[in-house]
């Protein structure tokens, strides 16, 4: 090991020998070195004292703060934002030829989706999963149906009705020419903000936002859906599922297959372009007071699109929910690939019973089919 | 859990794994808290930074895609949230001046490790940052890089570079090798 070995030591080796994380074979070559190299060994001396100055020693830790972590705390949830975007993002108004993004996030939540189900809607037994058909409340952990059965659901539907719906838009709303009512969905990319709002605050800022759409008020199973009856949420990209894309257009002047929540994110699936599409509710509901509350609670600031009405940027993006991948038949029984989890940015949205963790639900067996963006619903 | 890999445990973070989380917690806080002590100057403001990454790796754990490493994605955070916490404090405490190694500082009169420890408060973060997952959390310049998010070759070079910037306060003396 003699000889001229200096130069098969780096000043980096000195470093880690120091910190004695070399293994024993480096070890063993740069003391055979210093042994006979002086201005090694004054290198040496200094990241030595080097070493002693830096080592303050391991700080003790703290208890993790389960109540911040969780969101629990109020002074988190109050906390306000430190930065808006700056500038509003350039949003053509009726142009939507601008780049959008659709988030299946938030789905479907307190809408039933019975699309699929057809008359198995009557029995209330929509979403379901469960091991037996008969929803037995005596066998092993029996699932309840995505909405429990009320008197009121229980009763006969009546659609409000009893021939089909009027297809014409109605005379005070005009589509604009610009807007052909059967445009496909087109490719999609994802709007991202001109810079980031703060990259350097992961915690509250997001890095980039998604433009998804959601209904601004509360949309009744049938009717037309008119613009202001829209709005965009800005959603953090990195929340936002890929799987599902829609724009505006794709929304307007359609037909809300199911009752829509007031801030309820819409997909594709939700609306029909025809009224002879639509499988009447079996329940019905309205948010119009929690859709007040939803705002309140979660929505911390508006952000000032040029699109029609206001926009809402949801920081609050921790609530899970499993949701279907994919249409299922019932019988089915739930794999891996056909759940996923989702966080849902306003937890009034995901339906109680809904399952947060997939081991709930994978090896369920389907009671009624499901569609694509239903919340997985368990006891 | 405690053999369980870092990506494991962010997994499990993931489906909302408490234990994972304090798992995780326990093998990383240490040095995050270093970080955090080195690029907010305040032990106090630090503690609550950690707690506000840990929330951050809670909230965010299901939107990690292995793409780095654990140890990067946690660090990256930890320097995040610590830029956000200074940016808000700014105007209240003005940052103490960078340039105070090539200035005349009132600490270079002070002799000894003293100065020596004092002249390195003014060295570059990343250098700071450097020398404290070597020196403190016994990292090697690999893994101090992969927590850095920079390349090794980086990490050696600001190091020696950190040497060099300190040779002022080094002392030269001969030490207790035997020849």
């Amino acid at each position: 090991m003699s000889g001229e070995p200096r130069h098969h030591i780096t000043e980096a080796m000195f470093v880690e020998y120091v910190a004695d994380t070399l293994d024993m074979a480096d070890r063993r070559k740069i003391e055979a070195h210093l042994m006979t190299c002086e201005s090694c060994r004054q290198t040496v001396s200094e990241w030595r004292q080097i070493a002693s100055a830096a080592r303050t020693g391991k700080p003790s830790l703290p208890p993790l703060n389960w109540r911040l972590i969780k969101g629990d705390d109020p002074m988190i949830i109050e906390r306000p934002m430190t930065a808006m975007p700056r500038q509003p993002v350039a949003v053509r108004r009726f142009n939507f030829a601008f780049p959008m993004t659709f988030a299946a996030l938030a789905i479907a939540a307190v809408t039933l989706f019975s699309l699929m189900g057809g008359p198995s809607g009557e029995d209330g037994n929509f979403g379901m999963v469960g091991q037996n058909q008969q929803n037995d409340e005596a066998t092993a952990t029996p699932l309840t149906p995505l909405m429990t059965p009320t008197p009121t659901a229980a009763e006969p539907i009546v659609f409000p009705t009893a021939t089909p719906l009027v297809l014409e838009l109605p005379p005070t709303i005009v589509a604009p020419d610009d807007i052909p009512l059967m445009t496909p969905t087109p490719a999609l990319s994802i709007l991202l903000t001109p810079q980031p709002l703060d990259p350097y605050n992961m915690v509250n800022q997001p890095e980039y936002m998604v433009i998804v759409v959601a209904a601004a008020a509360d949309i009744a199973q049938g009717s037309v859906i008119k613009p202001e009856d829209l709005t965009l949420y800005a959603i953090d990209e990195r929340f936002v599922p890929e799987n599902l894309r829609i724009t505006p257009d794709a929304l307007i002047y359609r037909i809300a297959r199911v009752n829509l929540a007031c801030g309820q994110i819409l997909m594709p699936n939700m609306v029909a372009e025809n009224a002879h599409d639509i499988t009447p509710d079996a329940a019905d509901f309205t948010l119009s007071e929690n859709c007040a509350a939803v705002k309140k609670s979660h929505v911390q600031a508006q952000i000032p699109f040029q699109y029609n009405t206001v926009r809402y940027y949801i920081t609050d993006v921790s609530h899970p929910a499993v949701y279907y991948t994919r249409e299922l038949p019932a019988g089915h029984t739930i794999t891996a690939d056909d759940v996923t989890v989702r966080n849902v940015p306003v937890p009034e949205l995901i339906p109680s019973g809904a399952a947060t963790s997939l081991d709930a639900v994978i090896g369920q067996t389907l009671t009624t089919p499901v569609i694509e963006g239903q919340a997985a619903i368990v006891e | 859990m405690a053999d369980l890999s870092d990506l494991a445990l962010i997994r499990r973070i993931a489906a909302r794994d408490e234990a994972a989380l304090e798992t995780l917690y326990q093998r990383y806080g240490g040095e995050l808290l270093g970080t955090l002590n080195i690029l907010l100057r305040d032990p106090l403001a630090s503690e609550d930074a950690l707690q506000m990454v840990m929330m951050a790796v809670w909230q965010n754990a299901h939107t990690f895609r292995g793409e780095s490493a654990v140890t990067t994605w946690l660090h990256a955070i930890a320097r995040r949230q610590a830029m956000s916490a200074n940016r808000k404090t700014r105007d209240i405490q003005p940052m103490p001046d960078e340039d105070l190694l090539t200035a005349d500082a009132p600490e270079a009169e002070a002799d000894g490790h003293d100065a020596l420890h004092a002249a390195m408060r003014h060295l570059p973060e990343m250098e700071r940052l450097a020398l404290d997952l070597v020196y403190n959390h016994e990292l090697t310049l690999a893994q101090a890089a992969e927590r850095l998010g920079i390349p090794v070759n980086t990490v050696k070079s600001r190091l020696s570079r950190a040497r060099t910037a300190l040779r002022r306060w080094l002392k030269h003396e001969e030490n207790d090798y035997v020849r």
